[in-house]
């Protein structure tokens, strides 16, 4: 008796656990969140007064950063995001009725950006960033529909998606979006400024910081618990903290960090790798107020004040002591002619080593990865333009790159721990 | 303020140089001019941009590429081998020229140049890539982009590049082994 209570009890659950499994598996915890009204289309007048706020809010998402080749035709997809389970590859987002999302209405559209589920209740992959553009007001999807639906129709079918993503492992997504997908609201705070609002607005959603300065779990979910706090690694560089402390801590304020976000350059650095393209493609691009809102949210600390900016770390004793000499020496042998032998720079030729990120982050691996593979010629707004760095993989030993990145890092950076070899050869050769 | 010298021994158009003290953080190129008298290397943008001062360093496995001289110190070239424009050409015992290179004598049939301060950086250019094709023969129909690629560093502002072109072409068609079908 008791044996078979046991045993129908064991398959009540099993039978309980594979019928939620399919509910989920068939998106039943996945409703639309679309606003009301959006099944009426936009009428043309709509349209047209939508466009420019659609084209402003699309920069802002850098859509066409990974919707387009570089060199492409914009928003015809085909740029390959590489995950440990296959490579992805992004679409035509062009209204291209057969190869683009042409056919797609105004609900289509919204559901989309707010759920992540495209027509045919086709889940999309996570690399489409709808946990962030979730946010985005009714209003504001409307302007990039319309905005979108204005550009060229280019006729380029999408590029298949490699490994697993070949299989039909799309409806397993929602046991994904079960646990990495909160329903997030746009960021409020009590006596907030509307700058601030705006900035969080775009911080938090279309403009996806997250998606690569917030670090992802287990599940590669974002852990918004820890937002903004960096340390993934995208493309093989460390993705850095942009917390307000941190910025402040490396010297930015708000005008510095807009002047960072609308030129890409700073005396911290230069945009370079995927920063690059948002700088170029996308915040260099924006207006101005929506770049200033950023950089306010940015710098906004817990307590609701902007943080002020601290001085760049003094050199440590250990940059003078003689372990790391060969380091200097290295530095004033390939470095300093452009970089400067008090690493300041010269403007539009090589951008200062003291202060800058690459330097003083904990992790040492964009210092080494930039010095064993170099830059390419890179422009900025204003025709400036920063000449290649050559990469120096072939041209000094991993004793000497690890010495050399030991006394900048010690000379410029706050940074005591020496390099080792290993660290430098444990960096993978450039593509 | 004492300036901080260092021991530098190098091998520049086949003489042995140094150990000689030379400051740390001394462009290569004003070693050359000052220190050598080898003025033929070309000061021109001291960006590591226009190449003109681009000399050959022949590698430990012999194989020649190019190298700036204006944004790298001497002694990043210590223990190397450096060939400058100097060292191209063929010399007599007097030291006088005797036989340029097929690349110098490609530039000149092709009036190639005109101030000549580029000259230089692109003879090292050329040679290289001749030198690289010699290894790895290129396609015919491939010749001329990889000349473009070859040079594309490199700035002239006289000539437009045609004749620059034209010329490592003429010396790669003619140089046996360097261009397959």
């Amino acid at each position: 008796m008791k044996r078979n209570r046991l045993r129908n009890g064991l398959v009540s659950f099993i039978v309980v656990a594979v019928l939620l499994a399919l509910a989920v598996l068939l998106g039943v915890f996945r409703p639309s969140t679309v606003a009301p009204g959006v099944q009426q289309p936009l009428t043309d007048a709509q349209t047209r007064e939508l466009l420019p706020r659609g084209r402003e809010l699309a920069l802002a998402g850098n859509c066409m950063g990974c919707h387009s080749l570089p060199q492409g035709p914009r928003g015809a997809g085909g740029v390959p995001i590489d995950t440990p389970f296959g490579t992805l590859y992004s679409t035509n987002i062009t209204p291209d009725k057969t190869y683009g999302i042409g056919n797609y209405t105004r609900e289509d559209f919204h559901r989309v950006l707010r759920d992540g589920i495209a027509p045919g209740n086709r889940n999309l992959y996570p690399g489409m960033p709808f946990v962030f553009t979730h946010i985005t007001r009714p209003e504001d999807i409307d302007a990039l529909y319309a905005y979108i639906m204005s550009l060229p129709s280019i006729a380029e079918p999408n590029v298949a998606n490699t490994g697993v993503f070949r299989l039909p492992v799309r409806p397993f997504m929602n046991f994904w979006a079960l646990i990495n997908f909160p329903d997030r609201q746009p960021p409020v705070r009590e006596g907030a400024s509307e700058q601030w609002l705006r900035g969080a607005y775009l911080v938090e959603g279309l403009g996806h910081c997250g998606a690569c300065h917030t670090p992802r779990n287990v599940t590669m979910g974002v852990s918004f618990a820890r937002s903004l706090e960096g340390g993934d690694v995208v493309d093989g560089l460390v993705v850095p903290d942009i917390t307000a402390q941190t910025l402040a801590k490396r010297g930015f304020n708000t005008t510095s960090l807009s002047e960072y976000l609308s030129s890409g350059i700073s005396a911290q650095g230069t945009a370079f790798g995927s920063m690059y393209t948002v700088t170029h493609f996308s915040t260099s691009a924006m207006q101005a107020a929506d770049v200033d809102a950023i950089a306010s949210y940015l710098m906004t600390g817990k307590d609701g004040q902007l943080l002020k900016p601290e001085k760049a770390p003094e050199p440590l004793p250990a940059a003078s002591d003689t372990p790391l000499q060969r380091g200097r020496l290295s530095y004033f042998s390939a470095c300093a002619g452009c970089h400067g032998t008090n690493g300041e720079g010269i403007p539009n030729v090589a951008p200062p080593m003291n202060g800058n990120i690459a330097v003083v982050m904990d992790s040492p691996v964009n210092l080494l990865t930039i010095i064993l593979q170099g830059v390419p010629t890179q422009t900025f707004t204003g025709n400036q333009r920063m000449y290649a760095m050559p990469g120096f993989a072939d041209r000094m030993s991993a004793e000497e790159v690890a010495g050399l990145a030991s006394w900048m890092r010690a000379q410029w950076g706050g940074q005591g721990k020496a390099i080792t070899a290993e660290q430098v050869e444990a960096i993978a050769p450039a593509k | 303020m004492s300036i901080e010298k260092r021991l530098l021994t190098l091998t520049i158009n086949g003489q042995k140089v140094g150990p000689v003290d030379a400051p740390v953080g001394m462009p290569m190129i004003d070693f050359l001019h000052e220190h050598l008298d080898l003025t033929g290397t070309r000061f021109g943008c001291g960006q590591g941009i226009c190449h003109a001062c681009t000399v050959m360093e022949i590698q430990p496995d012999g194989i020649p590429i190019e190298t700036r001289t204006c944004i790298f110190d001497a002694h990043f070239f210590n223990g190397k081998t450096l060939i400058t424009i100097e060292g191209q050409a063929k010399r007599d015992e007097h030291g006088e020229v005797s036989d340029l290179t097929p690349i110098q004598q490609a530039f000149i049939e092709h009036f190639s140049f005109q101030c000549g301060y580029c000259t230089p950086g692109f003879v090292t250019a050329a040679t290289v890539f001749v030198e690289s094709l010699k290894r790895q023969p290129v396609k015919r129909a491939d010749l001329q982009s990889r000349i473009e690629t070859a040079l594309n560093d490199h700035i002239c502002r006289c000539t437009g590049y045609v004749r620059y072109y034209q010329a490592v072409q003429d010396v790669a068609l003619k140089t046996p082994g360097c261009v397959i079908d």
